[in-house]
Order: C-alpha cells, then sequence, then structure tokens
C-alpha cells in the first residue's frame, strides 16, 4: 500500500474495512476455527495500527495481516475444545440443500488439505496474492507455493466434481 | 472445476464469514500496544527473571531431527516485583505479558468494557516511565519520593489517563496507569500510595521448560484460567517451536481423540499421582490432566520433546 497522503487513521480504517472480511476468511480457510480466527484477525489488526507507518508500506498489507494472524494463534488445544461444541450442535442439526452440501463438501476439503496447502489456497483466493506475494507472506520458496496449489487444487477437483454446476 | 471455479465456489462458501469489531475497536487495541511498546524500550526490567537451573539432559534423541536434544530446567514464571493492597473495592487483577513484558491489570471482571480499557494498570521499569502525548505533566509527592505525574485526554475518547511514576527501590521504578475513576490527580495518587514491594505472582505456577525457551505469552482466562505460550524463538518466527499450557477452571473431561486436528494413540498418563490422558499426534503431544475437582490442564507441546519431559512439564504446572 502506498502512502496517500491521507490521514493515518482514515487510511487504516479504509484499509481495515476493505480487507478485514477477506483476512479473517483466510485464516479460517488455513485451518483455524472462527472463534480463535476472530480474535487473532483483530490482534493482527491492532499489530498493524500499531505499527502502521511501517506496515502501510508494505506491498501486501493484507498479507502481513493474515501472517501475524496465524502466527498468533493461541492454542490448539482451544480449537479441539471449540470443536467439540461445533459438533455437539452440528449433530443436532443440519439439512442442508444440495447447493449448500456441495459448498460444504468443499470447505471440509480445504479444511482436509495439509497446513501449508490450505495457507496458499487461502491467500492466493481470499487476498488475490500471487505466487510471489504468498512466497513472501508465507516465507517459502515460490516453487514451492506453486507445488502447493498445484496439490491442493488438485485435491480439491477430486473431491468436490460437482460444486461448479450446483453453484453456478 | 478449474481454478476459477474453486475461487468463485469457496467465495461463496466463505462469504458468511465477517470480522464484526470496528475499525475504531481495533485502533484502540492498536494504541494500547503502541503504549505497551513505549514502556519496552524504555527497557523494561521489573520482571523476575527466568531461573535456568539446568536439570540434565532428559532427552537424548529429537524426534523431529532437531539439532539438539532438548532439557528442561528448573523454571520460574515471571512475577511483578510490586502488588496494589489494599486493592479497590470491585477490581480483580489480572496479567498481560507480551513482547517481553508483564503488566498487572486491576479491572472489574463483570465490566466487559473495563476489561479493553483497564481501570488500574502496574509495571515495574528500569527508568521512569514516560507520556509523549501526555496533556501535562508535573513533579508529585508519591511514597515519599519526587514522582512524575501525567495527565493525558486522549483524543476522540471519553476515557482520561493518568500515570504516575517514581523510583520505588533503587534503579527500579513503578508506573501506575489508572483510567476512569481513577484518571485524575487524587484518584491515581491515593492508589500510588498502596502499592506495595510484595511481588504479585501470575495465576499459574510452572516449574520445568525446556532450556532457552522463553515465555512469549501470558493471558488470564476468567475465571481463574489462564493460558500461556513459551517457544525458542521469536513470536513472528514461523520456524519456532512452541508449547502452551491451559488452565481451565472447568472440570476435567478427558479426550476427544476424534475431534483433534491429527488425533493419534491415547494412553493413560501418572501425573503427580493424577491420571491423565496423553495423545501423541503427528505434529505434536497432547497431554490433559486433572488439577483438582473443578480445574484441569491441557498442555500442547511439540515431539521434540519426549513424552517423559511432557509428562514431567504437566506435573509442574500448578495454579496460585
Amino acid at each position: 500500500m502506498r502512502n496517500t497522503g491521507m490521514d493515518p487513521s482514515r487510511e487504516f480504517t479504509d484499509f481495515y474495512e476493505s480487507t478485514k472480511d477477506a483476512c479473517l476468511r483466510a485464516v479460517v480457510a488455513s485451518g483455524t476455527d472462527q472463534a480463535t480466527a476472530e480474535d487473532a484477525v483483530a490482534e493482527a489488526y491492532a499489530r498493524a495500527w500499531a505499527a502502521w507507518p511501517k506496515v502501510s508500506r508494505h506491498p501486501a498489507p493484507a498479507a502481513w495481516v493474515v501472517r501475524v494472524a496465524l502466527n498468533h494463534h493461541v492454542s490448539r488445544w482451544r480449537r479441539s475444545r471449540r470443536e467439540v461444541r461445533l459438533r455437539e450442535t452440528h449433530e443436532q442439526t443440519v439439512h442442508l440443500d444440495p447447493v449448500e452440501r456441495d459448498r460444504d463438501d468443499l470447505i471440509k476439503a480445504v479444511a482436509a488439505l495439509p497446513e501449508r496447502q490450505r495457507q496458499v489456497v487461502a491467500l492466493r483466493i481470499f487476498l488475490d496474492l500471487d505466487t510471489s506475494q504468498t512466497s513472501d507472506a508465507l516465507g517459502i520458496a515460490p516453487g514451492t507455493v506453486t507445488a502447493h496449489l498445484h496439490r491442493a487444487m488438485t485435491t480439491l477437483r477430486s473431491v468436490a466434481p460437482t460444486v461448479t454446476e450446483t453453484c453456478s | 472445476m478449474n481454478d476459477n471455479d474453486v475461487h468463485g465456489t469457496l467465495t461463496v462458501a466463505y462469504s458468511d464469514i465477517a470480522l464484526t469489531d470496528t475499525a475504531a475497536t481495533v485502533m484502540r487495541r492498536g494504541n494500547r500496544l503502541r503504549r505497551a511498546r513505549r514502556a519496552s524500550r524504555a527497557a523494561y526490567a521489573g520482571v523476575a527473571a527466568l531461573t535456568a537451573i539446568s536439570l540434565g539432559v532428559v532427552a537424548t534423541t529429537s524426534p523431529q531431527g532437531g539439532s539438539q536434544p532438548i532439557r528442561l530446567v528448573a523454571y520460574s514464571l515471571p512475577a511483578l516485583p510490586v502488588s496494589l493492597d489494599p486493592v479497590p473495592d470491585g477490581l480483580d487483577v489480572s496479567f498481560d505479558y507480551d513482547m517481553k513484558r508483564l503488566i498487572a491489570f486491576y479491572t472489574d471482571a463483570a465490566n466487559e468494557a473495563a476489561q479493553v480499557n483497564p481501570d488500574l494498570s502496574l509495571r515495574a521499569l528500569d527508568k521512569a516511565a514516560e507520556d509523549d502525548d501526555a496533556t501535562s505533566k508535573a513533579e508529585v509527592a508519591v511514597q515519599g519520593q519526587t514522582g512524575q505525574l501525567y495527565l493525558r485526554d486522549l483524543p476522540g475518547e471519553a476515557d482520561d489517563l493518568a500515570t504516575v511514576t517514581w523510583e520505588n527501590e533503587p534503579g527500579t521504578w513503578v508506573a501506575l496507569t489508572g483510567r476512569g475513576e481513577f484518571s485524575t490527580k487524587a484518584a491515581i495518587l491515593t492508589q500510588a500510595e498502596n502499592v506495595t514491594n510484595e511481588q504479585l505472582p501470575l495465576n499459574m505456577r510452572l516449574e520445568f521448560a525446556p532450556s532457552g525457551w522463553d515465555l512469549v505469552g501470558y493471558k488470564v482466562i476468567r475465571p481463574g484460567g489462564a493460558v500461556l505460550a513459551m517457544s525458542d524463538g521469536d513470536v513472528s518466527d514461523t520456524d519456532a517451536r512452541r508449547l502452551t499450557v491451559v488452565l481451565h477452571t472447568a472440570p476435567y473431561v478427558g479426550l476427544i481423540p476424534e475431534q483433534m486436528e491429527d488425533p493419534g494413540p491415547v494412553t493413560p498418563v501418572n501425573v503427580e499421582g493424577r491420571t491423565g490422558e496423553l495423545m501423541e499426534g503427528a505434529r505434536g503431544w497432547f497431554l490433559q490432566v486433572p488439577l483438582d475437582g473443578s480445574t484441569h490442564i491441557t498442555m500442547q507441546a511439540p515431539k521434540d520433546l519426549t513424552r517423559e519431559q511432557v509428562v514431567q512439564m504437566a506435573g509442574g504446572v500448578s495454579r496460585i
């Protein structure tokens, strides 16, 4: 993000409003439960504001937020306990229509990907990062990003081949 | 399905996931971090140091091929060298440890807003605190010393801020900050007279830790619980190893492996005479064990630690 000469608080607010949901979705899709992700992403934005002169000059500040949020995860224990509660809730419901069921399958397929593949998919899809930016955000080589993305897409296509039709 | 299909479908699938915090809320949280960093830059040194007394090598190999086997050493969590006595009515103490600085917050536990903006916060420093954003600064008498009082009106915010700082012991300064009803000169100076040299420990005790690892985070989970994180690297270091210990003020329910991210075999373990469960996941250890009838701990550790080390560490966890 370039320095626009705008009031920093206004600049940050605009950045926050335009990216917050995408960043949260990226962190959730990376494998963090939503409650933990909300806290981690809010914390990451707080850190972004605390270091705004630096973060605003970052080539992909939203990627910076996601990376900080991913590093800020609190505890897989808490996530697991949350999942228990979610499962208990889920068992009492849920009759999805076919479109929702296919989307649900895709979400589950993403959740089942290895961690790095999930992160690459999340950054590429929700933040629209290119390979180079994804590489920088995750601290891995561009070739590794490409490989992870290829494997992930292969898996997703095989797991949810009908999603395209039902969602189009 | 091509990549664009996946992109579109996933975007739709996650469309109901939205962050509800306002920008103003996040910025207030960021302002707190910024103030804390200023305090940290003042070379915060009021926290009792880690005592690292080698107990000898416990691990002989590193399952994930780490360069060095992990040794457990005697460990003490940091404590604030001062505390508030008496604590104002209605306030409970909690802690925040981040970026190597410990702050005690005295807040109204029933007031969610107060948890965001603590009524009183207490720090120990190796030099006098400063507040560059103060709207006024004055010398004051506090505990028989000459101290500095900073008063601040936060632009656009309802809560004012008062900080008093003084040299409590040679080389050790204290900073007490008040908001709300404690943001006046009279109120903050009254509370400053109640600061004692009684050490204020965190609400969880840890007797052992991997050598060279450090506390990177500690938060109180109301009511009475806590989560701590230790690491052999900085919090932003993705390659650093981490472990977490959570003190739960809830009855022990045992492990449910199928709900874990990487479930593995579960075995019962004896932790200082208490029966818990240990799961060996693909990427780490999961241990859960009761402390008493109403509390239990959970611990997540990398597989660089041995099973014996995980159990030994868990045995050294207690509630204060």
